[in-house]
């Protein structure tokens, strides 16, 4: 392994999962008091943070291969904090039926994106790594998560307007980075 | 090995997508699913090493295949994603939210309003005009209000300064247009247009267009030739040159001998007028407060005007006129015809869309778009356009009649005598004269002597002059004589009065927008438009700019309520070229009646902030145009609809509140319609901060 393969961190996913849980903790302290806008920020801080770690683990590839390893760390991170988010979502009459979850968009959306950030979460650990076989091919699943997560926050009717264009940029930069790597050519 | 591995990823997502394909459904969800089935299809069924292309092959593979899925599905992903018209509702959440940002979003320029700006740690905001500049009131909080008087200001890019930095305000300029709807026979025929200040007269020969006070809305002429007009946004009213002090927001005018009832908005109320005698006639110039000044022929110098008399009203009113010496007063809001100084008013369920009087003062004939004695409430969207024959004496309903086969949406009445009377049909462009023949029954159809297709549109108003048949057209404004059949236009046609014939057009269901949204405004009747319980009709003035539209936010713009007509009320009869933007157009130029604007004070803003009002009901707009589920909001329901979060411009004036039109005042919603504590925090406010709060609603 040349010096510029060399991983910045071999081992980032407690780094991330600390780092992703004080700035959570923080932005759930500063919920304000009353009771529905508690419940509505800390669903929003929960589904900004899982947000952020994916926005993080599609976005790897655009800082070559160093970062590697951190894509997994970001992966797994979302996928608790997706957790986090739907509990809370759960937990405020959001959904106040689970057919909306079939019937409404927004709902759909997010629902789907949880479900595949859970299969990638999952299958994301060493020893799944060993009984999965090409578990790669599985991790291809988190461009169609991201493409999910882009509809949920497009629809979205909390979240500050361009937030979807930057999520849907990062994603296609990221997917055009991985393209572009000459090495998967050769 | 490296590129086979890598091309596999490529080929699973692009079989992900074809196979997403095969499930014809234009949903995104399923692909997680199909990408499940094809990587376990890849693994388990086609084994390893087949399942491959050279990644040079297997990307624009990946490519074509979404292309050829996606591309001939977009439109129908487009709608079951709810991403149609999801560009207009980022853009105006993006307005808002982009600051220093500014609220409301159209500037109309015939009218004094007040605009809020929102600016987080700003110490000075400005709006800046063409030579000249507003100081924004510091509120707190960085919400600033700017008090715009268009009279003072030349408007042409509207900017903002806001400690130094400036730039486009992001504001759609509303210019104002003839107008000319309802008017009066004295000295000659006229017609006043609020937007334009402007008096159309016509003395038998020519027409003029005499410069008036600020909004004019209603005129009576006086035995000595004199014109009264009234006045929306001055508290002054005009008799002949003379000026007297009754109130702002000045509806509509009633004369018997020398006394001038006057309709008052705010506070709602009655103020009774005695015309002082007039001096002496000739001609005058006077100074108009419009674009220019004016010369009036009349009589002039009249003296000692003076208010006698005020009778404070529950509600505000809308159409006043004498019966003998009873004043007759409708309430939009109320729904009722009232005797003034009884209290026994005739409750219809549905306001008056007018209200005339036969000569004698025996009857009086209100039009209405339905009225059933019974009390039963109809179906969706029903309606039973009527004229009620009210015999003033006896104080009762004697005849209705049915006026839908001779046009839809009455907007404008004539009592020739007790039994001759002319209708002008704002819906279908008509004007039917027809006798009112009380022995034929308590519950009639009219019919028509004479029908008339007028050639101007969404008639409003009908008069009598020099033995011929005026009929007015604000969406044109123009007049049509209709003897002579001669039209005379006031102005060029544009998509604002296209868009204005579309909003009074009858669909073929007999149903137009303003049959519920009566001039822009609210009938103030619930309807059931498909929820599980009817809901209070929404004012429609100033909301343009606050996609999504409706209750429960189904509509990404106003121009898509289009479709509504089409689909249930079996569209139009009339092919109009894209009739939803013409609808955008028409109600961008609708703003909020504010006859006195005022500031609200900073005290009101921090019991806002700290009630966390403002979380949802942002700054500047007063609301995040944001979505919140019923039961999020109130537990105790449990239906599955989301609940747009309305602004809060013009609030006082949009009872009944709440989704449902559970609580009839802003105190009611705030502290006894909260029994979940979750629309806001008012419990932590003390009795002074309360107070503040709903000032502030009151102001805004």
């Amino acid at each position: 392994m040349s010096r510029a393969d060399e991983p910045v961190l071999r081992r980032p996913l407690p780094l991330t999962l600390l780092l992703g849980s004080c700035i959570l903790a923080i932005a759930l302290i500063a919920a304000p008091e009353a009771p529905l806008l508690a419940s509505l920020h800390r669903t929003r801080a929960t589904g900004w943070a899982a947000l952020g770690m994916l926005i993080g683990a599609l976005s790897c590839p655009l800082f070559g291969r160093r970062i590697a390893p951190w894509r997994r760390a970001f992966g797994v991170t979302s996928a608790v904090f997706a957790t986090l988010h739907v509990g809370y979502v759960l937990r405020t009459d959001l959904v106040p039926d689970l057919d909306l979850l079939i019937y409404e968009p927004l709902l759909r959306a997010g629902a789907a994106t949880y479900v595949a950030l859970v299969v990638l979460g999952v299958t994301s650990h060493t020893v799944v790594h060993r009984r999965v076989r090409r578990w790669k091919d599985l991790h291809a699943l988190a461009y169609v998560a991201g493409g999910l997560a882009c509809l949920h926050v497009l629809l979205s009717p909390h979240a500050w307007a361009p937030t979807s264009l930057i999520v849907a940029a990062i994603l296609v930069a990221g997917v055009v980075a991985r393209a572009l790597d000459r090495r998967r050519w050769s | 090995m490296l590129p086979v591995v890598r091309s596999r990823r490529l080929l699973t997502l692009a079989g992900a997508i074809a196979l997403w394909r095969l499930l014809d459904l234009p949903i995104a969800a399923p692909l997680v699913f199909t990408f499940l089935a094809t990587y376990l299809l890849s693994v388990f069924v086609l084994r390893s090493e087949r399942f491959t292309l050279p990644t040079r092959y297997a990307l624009p593979a990946l490519i074509a295949v979404a292309v050829v899925a996606i591309a001939p599905r977009l439109d129908a992903l487009r709608d079951t994603e709810q991403l149609t018209g999801l560009d207009v509702v980022l853009r105006d959440r993006w307005r808002i939210q982009d600051t220093p940002a500014v609220a409301p979003a159209v500037l109309h320029l015939d009218r004094p309003s007040l605009l809020y700006g929102h600016a987080p740690g700003a110490e000075r905001f400005d709006l800046v005009f063409e030579d000249s500049r507003v100081a924004g009131e510091d509120l707190g909080h960085g919400l600033f209000a700017f008090a715009f008087e268009p009279r003072e200001h030349t408007v042409g890019e509207v900017r903002y300064d806001v400690d130094g930095e400036v730039g486009a305000a992001d504001l759609r300029v509303s210019r104002p247009r003839h107008e000319p709807k309802w008017g009066c026979v004295g000295d000659g025929l006229a017609v006043p247009s609020e937007p334009t200040d402007t008096l159309f007269v016509f003395d038998g020969s020519t027409w003029r267009e005499e410069q008036t006070l600020d909004g004019p809305t209603d005129c009576v002429g006086l035995e000595d030739g004199r014109r009264v007009v009234a006045h929306r946004y001055s508290d002054a009213l005009s008799i002949g040159a003379e000026r007297v002090r009754v109130g702002f927001g000045q509806a509509r005018l009633a004369r018997r001998g020398s006394t001038i009832a006057v309709a008052i908005a705010e506070p709602p109320s009655v103020v009774f007028v005695e015309a002082g005698a007039a001096e002496g006639t000739g001609t005058s110039t006077r100074s108009g407060t419009g674009a220019a000044d004016s010369t009036s022929t009349g009589t002039v110098a009249a003296t000692a005007s003076r208010v006698v008399h005020r009778v404070a009203l529950d509600t505000p009113p809308d159409w006043i006129a004498y019966a003998g010496d009873t004043l007759l007063v409708t309430s939009r809001r109320a729904h009722t015809l009232a005797r003034l100084g009884h209290d026994d008013p005739l409750d219809f369920g549905r306001p008056a869309i007018t209200l005339a009087v036969a000569p004698s003062g025996r009857y009086a004939f209100v039009t209405l778009t339905d009225y059933r004695p019974e009390g039963d409430a109809g179906p969706n969207h029903h309606v039973e356009e009527q004229i009620a024959v009210v015999d003033v004496e006896a104080w009762r309903v004697v005849q209705r009649i049915r006026t839908g086969a001779l046009g839809a949406l009455p907007s404008g009445i004539f009592a020739r005598d007790d039994a001759t009377l002319d209708v002008v049909f704002a819906g279908t462009d008509t004007l039917a004269t027809f006798d009112v023949d009380l022995a034929r029954g308590a519950v009639v159809d009219g019919e028509a002597d004479r029908r008339v297709a007028l050639p101007i549109a969404a008639p409003h108003g009908v008069l009598r002059f020099g033995g011929a048949t005026f009929v007015s057209s604000p969406a044109d404004g123009a007049f049509h004589r209709v003897e002579s059949n001669e039209t005379k236009a006031f102005a060029e046609p544009d998509d604002v009065r296209r868009g204005y014939r579309a909003f009074y057009e009858a669909t073929r269901a007999g149903v137009a927008c303003a049959t519920c949204h009566l001039h822009a405004g609210s009938d103030f009747a619930p309807h059931d438009i498909g929820h599980d319980t009817p809901r209070p009709t929404l004012d429609v003035r100033g909301v343009w700019g606050t996609a999504p539209y409706l209750r429960g936010a189904s509509y990404p713009t106003i121009g898509a309520l289009h479709g509504f007509a089409e689909a249930v009320l079996d569209g139009y009869a009339r092919p109009v070229e894209d009739r939803p933007a013409l609808l955008e157009a028409f109600l961008a130029s609708r703003g909020l009646e504010r006859p006195r604007p005022s500031f609200p004070s900073r005290e009101g803003v921090a019991a806002f902030v700290r009630a966390d009002c403002v979380h949802c009901h942002a700054f500047p707009a007063f609301t995040n145009l944001a979505q919140i589920p019923e039961p999020a909001l109130f537990p105790e329901r449990r239906g599955l609809h989301a609940l747009d979060t309305p602004s809060l411009f013009g609030v006082r004036d949009a009872p009944p509140y709440l989704f449902d039109g559970r609580a009839e005042t802003l105190r009611a919603v705030l502290f006894e319609h909260d029994r979940a504590g979750r629309h806001g925090a008012v419990a932590r406010l003390d009795e002074d901060e309360r107070e503040a709060l709903l000032a502030l609603l009151e102001a805004l």
